[in-house]
């Protein structure tokens, strides 16, 4: 039998890092999301290592792709083939596995975005601009306030029979209109409901502002578990939303299918090794005093060697 | 005298013509430099907290020159153009400078600049102060010849010169008031950027005033303000002429004028022209994160539309490197 040859996809998200394995077949072997927690190197660090101990013999990884908004530092840590903006993975990993898609509504842990897509290439996209109302944070809170486990949130949904509206432009104002509501005595479920519409109109008055979204509509992202917003969305689209297989780890499935697109054109791979890996990382910052924009650089060490430096402006410490 | 010229807001518009007036009468200049962390956050200090990112940053300016020189030029801009306005802002900046104890009356140097009426008289306000100088009407006048001069050579060749433009991989129309898109700290590199990525940059500043008044006749209301007639107007254009391969508009949160420029601007592309478009909203934050990931996601869009379109001949079979028709 022939060495298999596996790929690496890394999601660095701001909620979640989602890390897949697939092979050249492009099926996924291995799935992680793990909650990021504001260590994404610890938490890079301890997840390869379980899953360096579950990869099948007599394969090796022939490429590493990083996306998400923390995908420099994972680039910098993996020595990735590819870095990508996660726009652009969701929308290739979409398009592979479903490629009649038109409209991809991604709603993730800080961001959400529409990315529309025409004749298999991506026309046009848009992000949550500069608050989080619209996004997984959202549900998050509200369902801490009602002391729901985020789970069951949107099972609850589906139980309501006259959902209570609930304003949905900001988290604050939901939260003080929800107790409201509370307090006047409706159930928890039409409340749950209640904001599980809130949230999709907010999404579609924001985001999908002006956006023409057409059929095939897939649904992805952490919140597409969420039967109670999936639900809401298909009622006021008019139209059946496929929330694909792996739904929750598509910006890693994107990154890796475009580390396979990299590695078959260059040939060999950046990857540093999962025993590289156990290396001690340490990342520091300091605020540079060249000039007055004080720019807070930050520094990646493996043992005393420098990897990478990022965040300053001028490029003097070689970021960008 | 030393005189001080804030680099900011419309600096990046008349720096020519200030310049070379205060030189000619002989006052040493002191400039308050590019923006940087520093000045912002004095800006943001300083200013009301509901104010746009530009009018916090020149205050920012302003603090940094007032220990620096005799005096701080501050130019009124009540209009640039007949029956025109600017933010309203820019009439009340000396007022809200003093307001929010920026500077004293007495440090400043305020010049109104004023062409409602008669625009070819719009800088009376710079001869006025001359005269009262050189207390010699002949001398005052040729320096106001010879600052109109500089400043139209500048604008003319504003007009021809492309940012970057040996490289060929395409151009990108930058739309956004001059103080933001020529500002690298506050567009936080975005020309920068751009440019790394072997992009030509086209500004509002490249299209010349025939176009723009053109583009602007054909809407059923006249705009009445200059900077929001400029970027309506070029960005048509480059719609329209297909000189551009995608479109960033930029601008700062909270803008007044863009609010209503910016979605004429995406009804318009959706309606007709379907090009690359994306707007990007500044504001105090440092953190470039979010404008990368939605310039690479744009950039990443403008080349997989291209391929589609075939390289360099858009869809209306006109070449995108120049306006002329190749079919």
């Amino acid at each position: 039998m022939g060495e298999c040859k596996l790929y690496l996809g890394v999601d660095v998200g701001s909620v979640s890092t989602n890390i897949i394995v697939m092979d050249s077949d492009l099926k996924v072997l291995e799935k992680h999301y793990i909650r990021t927690q504001g260590r994404p190197i610890q938490i890079l660090k301890k997840s390869f290592k379980e899953l360096s101990g579950n990869l099948p013999l007599n394969s090796r990884i022939a490429g590493v792709g990083c996306t998400g908004s923390g995908r420099e530092l994972a680039g910098a840590i993996t020595g990735a083939d590819v870095i990508k903006n996660e726009i652009t993975a969701h929308g290739i990993a979409t398009l592979t596995f479903l490629p009649d898609t038109k409209t991809v509504i991604e709603i993730g842990g800080q961001d959400s975005k529409i990315i529309i897509i025409r004749d298999g290439i991506i026309t046009d996209f848009a992000m949550n601009t500069v608050c989080a109302a619209g996004t997984g944070s959202f549900i998050d809170r509200q369902a801490s306030r009602l002391n729901i486990p985020i789970e069951e949130f949107g099972e609850l949904a589906e139980f309501s029979k006259a959902p209570v509206r609930i304003a949905g432009r900001c988290a604050v104002f939901a939260e003080s209109d929800m107790i409201h509501k509370q307090q006047m005595g409706h159930g928890v479920e039409d409340i749950v409901k209640g904001l599980c519409v809130a949230l999709v109109r907010n999404y579609l008055n924001n985001v999908g502002k002006g956006k023409e979204i057409l059929p095939r509509v897939v649904f992805q992202g952490g919140v597409a578990a969420n039967k109670g917003i999936k639900n809401a969305f298909e009622d006021m689209l008019e139209t059946n939303i496929t929330v694909p297989e792996h739904y929750d780890v598509m910006g890693a499935l994107g990154a890796a299918i475009l580390a396979k697109k990299e590695t078959d054109r260059a040939g060999c791979t950046k990857f540093r090794g999962f025993d590289s890996l156990e290396e001690d990382f340490t990342s520091t910052s300091f605020e540079c005093d060249g000039c007055p924009n004080m720019c807070e650089v930050v520094e990646i060490k493996v043992g005393n060697q420098v990897v990478a430096r990022w965040g300053d402006r001028c490029g003097k410490w070689g970021g960008s | 005298m030393k005189i001080g010229i804030p680099q900011s807001l419309l600096y990046y518009e008349f720096y020519p013509y200030w310049e070379t007036f205060f030189e000619k009468l002989g006052y040493e200049l002191v400039l308050s430099g590019e923006t940087t962390k520093e000045i912002l956050d004095m800006g943001s200090l300083s200013c009301v907290q509901d104010s746009c990112i530009p009018v916090k940053l020149y205050h920012g300016h302003v603090l940094n020159l007032v220990d620096r020189c005799d005096r701080v030029f501050i130019p009124r801009f009540r209009s640039i153009a007949k029956r025109e306005f600017i933010c309203p802002k820019f009439i009340g900046l000396p007022e809200m400078l003093k307001g929010a104890g920026v500077i004293d009356d007495e440090k400043m140097l305020v010049i109104d600049i004023d062409g409602y009426k008669e625009p070819h008289n719009k800088y009376r306000g710079f001869a006025k102060y001359a005269r009262a100088v050189c207390k010699n009407r002949c001398r005052a006048d040729r320096i106001i010849a010879s600052c109109q001069l500089r400043q139209d050579e500048y604008e003319r060749k504003r007009l021809e010169s492309l940012d970057n433009s040996e490289s060929d991989k395409g151009i990108i129309g930058l739309i956004g008031h001059p103080y933001i898109v020529y500002d690298g700290y506050i567009n936080m590199g975005i020309n920068e950027k751009l440019r790394k990525e072997g992009y030509m940059v086209m500004y509002p500043e490249n299209i010349p005033a025939i176009n723009i008044d053109t583009e602007c006749a054909r809407l059923p209301k006249r705009i009445f303000l200059s900077y929001g007639r400029r970027l309506f107007g070029s960005g048509m254009d480059m719609m329209r002429n297909r000189r551009v391969d995608g479109i960033i508009f930029i601008t700062s949160f909270g803008c007044g004028v863009d609010a209503l420029i910016g979605e004429l601007l995406e009804i318009f592309n959706k309606r007709y022209f379907n090009m690359p478009y994306t707007s990007i909203v500044v504001d105090e934050h440092t953190g470039e994160g979010g404008v990368k990931t939605r310039i690479e996601a744009f950039l990443d869009m403008v080349e997989w539309r291209r391929k589609r379109d075939g390289v360099d001949i858009s869809p209306y079979g006109q070449d995108v490197h120049s306006s002329k028709s190749i079919l």
